[in-house]
């Protein structure tokens, strides 16, 4: 018998914790997702704090992979639920205009209104989290990496819950968002969502000057449902544990593949457009 | 401080007990130059920042009487190209001790283990994939008498350099039946019993899907063996575990795995076959690439050596396949007329890898996110072919200065699945769009012993592909030119491929030196673009060009 108790210690040590068979795979009011149009859905709730990364970039500057190939070693490091990127075709049309050998119009009007708020003067240019603004808020692509490390070690100002469904027939892309703030926070607030496409492959100019045919473009912005700026959710702040929620949606475009789109949410101060936090999340 | 605790433990335990104990210690040192090379890789995607990177470590091992302790020191100054990137900066990645008294076996801290062939549970390392899922808990192995071996293992898995959020815990029972029944010996009869259990805990936040904080699996296996006859066969069975793998998905996984070998002197036959279904299990449902898994599924082809067979690997499908394997090795005695004086060595190989049978659901849905899944028949193949392979060589000792080998290959290679990543349901729904590249090689290996206590080793080798790659021609030179040093020389033209501007050589250099255990190798060459797997495991390595560095020691 007392060679037995090893046994049963042990069987009980690991068989104790049972099996979760699951019968009912979704929840029964998950989120505000009208679920009859839903194809295929997808949620994420943030836990940590994420790094907003604007490019600002153009298919015919040929530095410009430098900067995309600085925003994927980010994302290799830190992993796509830190660092949120977005590249904005924007700016002098030296760069970003369309001819026979670059013949992709990655251009948008809400594109070029975001480029000529914050006076992008040069490419590659970003802005992580728009910092520093209005003074010092353009960031060469070697700075990248210091300043997002420097944000994804300090605590959440806020978390966001998103929610997002998409129906293939009509095209219609949905956002949900819930955007809870971790601290007090006494300036007006406001949310932006933009739409985002990667994976397209078109030509680009490449460092050595020559012409990559078939350069995968990523991130590429698409579309700022609320506007380049968004909408206002707070005149005067809010309080920790203080939730805004609301909604986004688009057509998608013929040409975009739902597969490769995501939306960009995020919540930003309003005196002074530096981003408190941002989310992603596909489109389908 | 507690690592340096540890250490300080070891040493004054080291030098307090003096003669009644031992210290080892292995080191490894890798370090690449890498230089810009413009039509290896034009746009520079490739080339790093860094120029140089090193990565190394060094494992320290005390044994005392029943007693160990180690620990294993790595750095990573950056990791070098093609491992993967969360290896970063350094630290004290594996450190344990252990008690091996009377019948129990006991370890803390970090440790390495397997439940049976691996289906439901395998710790362990692969340096050579950047693979580590090392436990971080307890082990306990008792011996219960009567042949009846029982092993709990509870911990967390190694990420990096830290550790994932689940929770594993298991238990393995192994019953060997001729303590109990001698007699069996006596017949030539020996069997092998086991069964095991493994649960992972994760807490789930998700707002729409209910997923299952802790997921079980359980295995039984067989290992039977009767004169030249073995036959080892496992069945593993895992409940719902939707996953990033299998697209959330909460159909229950399987594992079938049999093997049955014969064996004499001069003849070995193997058949063995395998199906998966939906057997992805890792400690994170969210992980990708190599990290936390929990189990490990083996191949059932055949590993390739040969350079240009190895551009070829393949990779488990751990969200289905199915398929097997045949091998027979004969050995046409020496001094027989086919034999020559040496003997002659036959081989022949074959395996194949299909896609398991996936149908629509009832809904008329197939792998849809929080649905079963899909309908399977067990013993339905799927439309998909993954691999093929068929090989065979002969290898003839002509003298006692020579030696030759030639080996045919014949490989289907399904490059959308194994090199490109598309999963099965994207081409179930989208028929025929995968690119099977079907490759004819052939290897010509030649042995030349030299004065001297010389040896000159060479490989000629030609793959002719109708696609994918192309065409590509090697030659390889290993001149050992005494017992501390070997230089060797290789050149892979790729003269077929279809692009022009790919049309390129790969030379490498290489100058190795032993002392000892101590083996030092410096290269210089041109790497290229390619998968390395190792147990069906694969990472993809990136084009490079430049100046290695390899020292590996043990003290």
């Amino acid at each position: 018998m007392r060679r037995l108790l090893p046994i049963f210690l042990l069987t009980a040590w690991s068989l104790a914790p049972s099996c979760d068979v699951i019968t009912e795979p979704f929840k029964e009011n998950p989120n505000p997702v009208d679920t009859t149009s839903v194809v295929r859905g997808d949620t994420l709730v943030q836990t940590a704090r994420a790094v907003f990364i604007e490019d600002f970039t153009g298919h015919r500057c040929k530095n410009c992979p430098k900067a995309s190939k600085a925003i994927k070693a980010l994302d290799s490091i830190y992993g796509p639920s830190h660092i949120i990127p977005i590249a904005l075709h924007a700016g002098a049309s030296n760069f970003t205009g369309v001819n026979a050998d670059y013949p992709t119009d990655f251009t948008t009007s809400e594109g070029d209104d975001i480029a000529s708020l914050f006076g992008i003067f040069a490419m590659p240019m970003g802005m992580v989290q728009r910092v520093d603004y209005p003074t010092a808020h353009q960031k060469t692509y070697t700075a990248w990496a210091g300043l997002s490390a420097q944000e994804i070690a300090s605590s959440p100002e806020a978390l966001f819950t998103l929610s997002a469904a998409y129906d293939s027939v009509s095209r219609q892309a949905i956002v949900n968002y819930s955007a809870a703030l971790q601290s007090t926070n006494t300036n007006a607030l406001g949310i932006v969502v933009y739409l985002k496409e990667s994976h397209i492959i078109s030509p680009q100019l490449m460092p050595n000057n020559t012409r990559d045919e078939f350069y995968v473009h990523k991130n590429v912005f698409r579309a700022a449902p609320l506007g380049p700026t968004g909408v206002e959710v707070s005149s005067t702040g809010g309080s920790a544990g203080q939730v805004f929620t609301g909604s986004a949606t688009k057509t998608l475009d013929p040409i975009w593949n739902p597969k490769e789109c995501e939306w960009v949410v995020i919540l930003y101060d309003r005196t002074n457009y530096r981003v408190l936090q941002p989310a992603q999340i596909f489109v389908w | 401080m507690k690592k340096l605790l540890l250490l300080v433990l070891l040493c004054s335990a080291w030098s307090a007990w003096g003669q009644q104990s031992t210290l080892r210690a292995i080191l490894q040192s890798d370090a690449q130059w890498y230089l810009r090379d413009e039509v290896l890789d034009p746009s520079g995607e490739f080339y790093p920042d860094e120029r140089l990177l090193g990565q190394g470590f060094a494992l320290f091992t005390y044994t005392d009487g029943d007693f160990q302790a180690g620990m294993r020191y790595e750095n990573y100054q950056n990791v070098m190209l093609g491992f993967p990137p969360g290896f970063r900066g350094e630290g004290i990645s594996y450190r344990y001790a252990r008690l091996n008294r009377d019948r129990w076996n006991i370890t803390v801290g970090n440790f390495y283990e397997q439940f049976g062939s691996g289906l439901i549970f395998r710790s362990y390392e692969e340096r050579g994939l950047g693979l580590d899922n090392a436990m971080d808990g307890v082990r306990i192995i008792t011996d219960m008498g009567h042949g009846l071996t029982v092993k709990g293992v509870l911990g967390r898995q190694r990420l990096y350099f830290g550790k994932g959020e689940g929770i594993v815990r298991g238990l393995d029972g192994e019953w060997s039946l001729n303590q109990v029944f001698p007699s069996l010996s006596e017949k030539q009869f020996y069997a092998t019993v086991g069964a095991s259990f493994i649960s992972k805990f994760q807490k789930s936040f998700d707002p729409i899907l209910n997923l299952p904080n802790n997921v079980g699996a359980w295995a039984t296996r067989a290992n039977l063996s009767y004169k030249n006859f073995a036959w080892n066969t496992e069945y593993a069975y895992k409940i719902n575990d939707p996953s990033y793998d299998n697209g959330y998905i909460y159909r229950p996984g399987t594992a079938f795995l049999s093997t049955l070998s014969y064996s004499q002197k001069g003849l070995g036959i193997l058949a063995s076959v395998k199906r998966i279904d939906n057997m992805s299990f890792r400690s994170n449902r969210d992980g990708q690439q190599f990290d936390l898994f929990i189990n490990f599924l083996p191949p059932t082809t055949k590993p390739h050596t040969y350079a240009l067979a190895a551009l070829y690997p393949y990779a488990t499908q751990v969200n289905g396949e199915m398929g097997g394997q045949f091998e027979i090795n004969y050995m046409i005695p020496r001094g027989s007329k086919l034999g020559g004086k040496y003997g002659t060595q036959l081989s022949l190989n074959t395996s194949m890898a299909n896609s398991i049978d996936k149908g629509f659901l009832e809904d008329g849905t197939r792998g849809q996110k929080g649905s079963m899944g899909y309908t399977s028949n067990a013993f339905d193949f799927g439309p998909i072919v993954y691999f093929r392979d068929v090989n065979a060589s002969v290898t003839r000792k002509f003298s006692k200065k020579y030696k030759s080998q030639v080996t045919l290959f014949n490989f289907e290679y399904n490059k959308t699945v194994l090199n490109d990543g598309v999963g099965d349901i994207t081409l179930l729904e989208a028929p025929g769009t995968d690119s099977i590249i079907n490759v004819q090689a052939v290897v010509w290996e030649n042995q030349i012993k030299l004065p001297k206590g010389q040896t000159l080793r060479t490989e000629f080798q030609l793959a002719l592909a109708d696609g994918f790659r192309g065409d590509m021609a090697m030659g390889l030179a290993e001149w050992t030119i005494s017992s501390d040093w070997t230089l060797a020389v290789q050149d892979i033209y790729n003269y077929g491929h279809p692009s022009e501007s790919r049309r390129i050589h790969y030379p490498i250099i290489s100058l190795i030196h032993f002392n000892g255990p101590t083996r030092v190798q410096i290269g210089y060459g041109r790497q290229q673009q390619g998968i390395f797997c190792v147990g069906g495991v694969c990472r993809v390595v990136p084009p490079s060009s430049g100046l290695s560095f390899s020292l590996t020691t043990s003290l």
